[in-house]
Parts: structure tokens; sequence; C-alpha cells
């Protein structure tokens, strides 16, 4: 039931005066009319602080060959900190302009991180360097646990992606060894399984709680498409003629090493977390079980050899169960995002496994014919349920 | 946030931006300029527009004698120092690698990719944007400290280093 609903019945209940259920409704418009001004405020100052961002990056970078190596980095320097600076004092100085001030420091650390990628430009430092990544994370960390803003945790969250992604390029010595390019999102799972539970404990603290859900969040999102990926068999199956060269075993060993390592700090973390929740309720016990079962499985998928296609179920089943768990601690807590990511999660897999199935067995007319019905008939039926579970969720 | 989390955050990023900063200057301001015989390719870096990928001569890791003990040369990714011969005309070779930090020589500190390469951080060289594929470059300038640290200062064609 909607607000509105709800109102009407506490009027018809004898609750509330018509009266006082019109001033309601006209306070709850004039609320929703002051929400639509700030997000179109909010909008506006986000776009303008991007693109003065990226105007003042292409006006060094276009002219960096014109003016010294020096004179650049202080201008960057005191053009990044004057921003942040101006955006500190709207927000929490004076607290008068808190939307553009909110722009402004993401304009700041926008630029702090542009500063560092073109000092490096300016010594040529060679190009996708994850240092430079980790130098970004190092600048954004202190702003998200002092803001304490949604924003920058995701900005952070993304960060860690990239620099987990440039760091395993870069170190990795792949050349052409495609094996261990196979196992790369083994990495990336265990890597978000030990977020996730950095992400959990900030739920202890009450304050950091949104930073937290951020953190959870992208992982979740990460997870399940690396999952997914694992899910084809062309992927986590067998591999038939292995070259087993210097170069593969040192690449593989590599990852290895430091998949199981970053795999044990997950185990560690997620059992710290388990063990040290006080409610112990069946959603963490869920959460702790597939995150777990994840570990295990990416810990076995790199150090058994790949002769069997076991693998590839047994992703199949975590994506399942990942599904299953996010819909069911959505419903638990009626969390509309979360079931709207389990939602997402089916809706995707379906798709990708009507195409895997039926791609080679059916006529292509046929397939995408079916296909077609299968889609909308789908959709109408996840969304019927979406909303279903989204009404019950707004009923008090 | 208070003024007191401001300051530490202007504080983090100076330290960061002055360090990085800091220490490839140190390197321009007190090494010793030389010219690296070197083979360029071109690429697009997303993050910084046009930069060509550099090899050296001095980045082959067999076509350079090992001194001192070999033993652990199939070591990963271990530092590696290449100590160097600067001719008159500044351009300098490669007359040994060791494993072992070499004293009152010039050298570069790199490290081992792979089978046979050796990278020491000078493998990107930016240009103006859309020059990249047209430019000639035979030579690069750099400038080497005596941690064996280097920092590209410019190219330079045969013609220009009046071979």
């Amino acid at each position: 039931m909607n607000i509105a609903g709800l109102i009407q019945s506490w009027v018809s209940r004898g609750v509330i005066t018509e009266a006082q259920a019109q001033t309601m409704r006209s306070d709850i418009a004039e609320l929703k009319k002051e929400r639509s001004s700030v997000n179109i405020i909010v909008a506006l100052s986000t776009i303008g602080a991007i693109a003065l961002g990226l105007g003042v990056i292409m006006l060094v970078a276009s002219n960096w060959q014109y003016i010294s190596a020096l004179p650049k980095v202080l201008f960057l320097t005191v053009g990044t900190i004057s921003v942040y600076g101006a955006g500190h004092y709207f927000l929490y100085e004076a607290k008068s302009y808190v939307h553009v001030g909110r722009a402004l420091l993401l304009l700041g650390v926008l630029l702090y991180c542009a500063t560092i990628f073109l000092i490096a430009q300016i010594y040529h430092i060679n190009a996708h360097s994850h240092w430079l990544i980790l130098w970004c994370i190092v600048g954004i960390v202190p702003v998200v646990y002092s803001t304490k803003d949604k924003l920058f945790g995701l900005l952070l969250s993304i960060a860690f992606y990239l620099w987990l992604g440039f760091v395993s390029l870069r170190s990795f010595e792949f050349g052409d060894v495609e094996e261990v390019a196979v196992a790369m999102p083994v990495l990336l799972l265990v890597s978000s399984v030990v977020l996730f539970f950095a992400g959990g404990f900030h739920f202890r603290m009450p304050a950091l709680r949104a930073i937290g859900r951020i953190y959870r969040l992208t992982t979740l999102l990460i997870t399940g498409l690396v999952l997914l990926v694992l899910t084809f068999e062309g992927v986590s199956g067998t591999v038939e003629n292995i070259y087993l060269s210097d170069e593969t075993i040192r690449a593989f060993t590599q990852l290895s090493v430091t998949t199981v390592a970053v795999a044990a700090i997950g185990f560690i973390l997620g059992c710290l977390y388990f063990l040290k929740n006080p409610t112990q309720s069946t959603s963490i016990r869920y959460e702790a079980y597939v995150t777990l079962t994840l570990l295990a499985a990416s810990v076995l998928y790199l150090l058994m050899p790949r002769t069997t296609d076991i693998f590839t179920y047994v992703f199949n089943a975590i994506y399942i169960a990942l599904t299953l768990v996010v819909l069911m601690v959505g419903y638990k807590r009626e969390d509309m995002v979360l079931v709207n990511r389990a939602i997402f999660f089916t809706s995707i897999y379906l798709i990708v496994r009507y195409f895997d199935l039926f791609w080679e067995l059916f006529d292509r007319s046929l397939f995408f014919i079916f296909g077609g019905i299968v889609l909308v008939a789908g959709g109408i039926v996840l969304e019927s349920q979406r909303r279903k579970i989204k009404k019950q969720f707004l009923q008090p | 946030m208070t003024r007191k989390h401001f300051i530490i955050i202007i504080g983090v990023w100076l330290s960061v931006i002055v360090g990085l900063a800091g220490y490839k200057q140190y390197t321009v301001w007190t090494g010793t300029t030389v010219y690296l015989r070197t083979i360029p390719v071109d690429p697009r870096d997303i993050f910084r527009g046009d930069y060509v990928t550099l090899s050296y001569e001095i980045s082959n890791f067999n076509s350079i004698p090992f001194t001192g003990d070999p033993a652990g040369s199939n070591t990963v990714r271990s530092d590696i120092y290449v100590v160097l011969d600067v001719q008159p005309n500044g351009i300098a070779t490669a007359r040994y690698k060791t494993y072992i930090r070499p004293v009152n020589e010039l050298y570069m500190r790199g490290r081992i990719y792979g089978y046979d390469r050796i990278e020491y951080g000078i493998e990107s060289y930016f240009v103006p944007e859309g020059t990249g594929r047209n430019r000639n470059i035979d030579y690069i300038e750099v400038v080497i400290d005596k941690q064996g640290a280097a920092v590209i200062r410019g190219v330079k064609t045969s013609d220009e280093l009046l071979l």
C-alpha cells in the first residue's frame, strides 16, 4: 500500500480527520517537490564538477609539452586542494551550499587522481602502472572514512577492482598462457569475498553502515558476473592438451599463490565475521555458507588438474545458491535492492543458458522466435513477482 | 568531517603527490644523462593520451653477459642491475648484468619479465596527441641516479645525436 492509500485508510478508520489527512497530503507533495529540485541541483552540480575536472585535465594534458614539469605539478596540486577545500567549506563549515559542496568534494577527489596520472605522464612513468591506482586508493580511503559518504565508497570499490585488474595484468606474466588467463576470474572472486566480509565488519559501527553496504553491493555484483563467466563449460571445463612450459608453470604458480593467500584472508575474515556476529541470524549463516563454499571451490579449481567438467557444475550450483541467498536475504530484510539484484542474476542466467544450450540445437529463426516468447513471458512473470514483493514490503 | 579530518586528507594527498613527483625530480636533478638505443612501437593509453612503448637494446636479458653468481637466475621478477659503459657521445651500452647492487659504477635497476625481458620503468614515452605514429625515435635521453632509477628526459634521432 502506498502512502496515499495509507492516509486514506487512516481517514476511513477514524484514526485521523480529513483536515489532518489534507495537511499530510500537501506536506508530502511539498516534500516530493523539494526532493525533486534537490535531485536536479545534485545532478547539475555533479555533472558540472565532472566537466570542470575533465576540462582541467585536458588543459594540462594537451599543453604539457609547453609547460615545464614543476609548474604543472604545482598548478594541479594547488587546483586540487583549492577545489577540495571549497567543497569542505560549503559542506561542513558554512553549510550553505551542501549539494554543491559535495560535488566539489567529488571533483577534488577526481582531480587528485588525475594529478597522479598527469605526474606519471610528465615523468613518463610506465603506462598501465597499478601503482598509480594504488596511490589513488591511498588518497580516496581517508575521504571515504571522514565523509562516510556512499558516493566515495562506490568510488573506492571501483578503484579497488580496477587496481586488481591492473596488478594482475602487470604482475602475472601471461604472455599467451591461456590456461592462466582463464584462472584470473578466481582471483576476482576471492578478493570479492575479502571485500564482502570487510564490508560486513562496517555494519558493527552504525556510522559506517552505508559504506559497508556499498562495498557489499559492489562485491555482490562483481561476484555474480564473474561466477556467470565460470558457469561456461568452455571456461571452467576440461582443458585438453595443456602445454606446461616453464613460463606456464611460473605464471600459474604466481597466480595460485596470490589467490590462495587472498582466499586465506577471506576465510579468516569470514570466520571472524560469523563468530563475532551477535545475532547469528539465518541470513548471516547462509551468507557464510555460500562465501566459504565459494572460497573452497575457487582454491580447488586452481589447484586440481583440469581433467573434468565438475567445476562447471560446481560454479553453476554456487551461482544458483548465491542468487537464492540474495533473494532470501532481500526478502527477509525487506530490501528491494537485493531482490532486484537477485532478479537480475536470474534473468541474465536464464538468457545465457538459453543461448548456451539451444544455439546449436534449433534452427536460427525458431531459436529467436522461441527465445523472444520466453523472454517476454519471463519478463512479465519476474516483473509481476517483483511488484508483488515490493507491495508486500510497503505494507505496514 | 571536522577540520582535523580535512587536514589529514590534504596531508595524505600532498605526501603522495610530492613523494611521487619529488622522487622522479630528484633523479632528474642528481642523475647522469645518457642516451639509450631504442625500438619504439605505438599504442594508446586510455588515461593519458598518446604514448610510445619503448624497448631498448639493454632490455634483452640474454644479450647481456652475467657477472657474479648466476644462481637464482630463474627467480621470478627479481631485481637486476645492468652496469653501463658510456661512450664520449653519451650513448650507453650494457657491460654486464648482476643480481648484486654495483658500487662506484653507472648502472640501471631493472626487473626481469618472462624469459628474456628486463624492464626499467622507462618503457613509455608520452607524446602530444596524434603525433605518436609519425615519430622517429632512435635514442632516448635518460637520467640515471645513483640508485639506478631512471627518468626519460627526451628523445633523439641518430641525426640529432650527430652519429
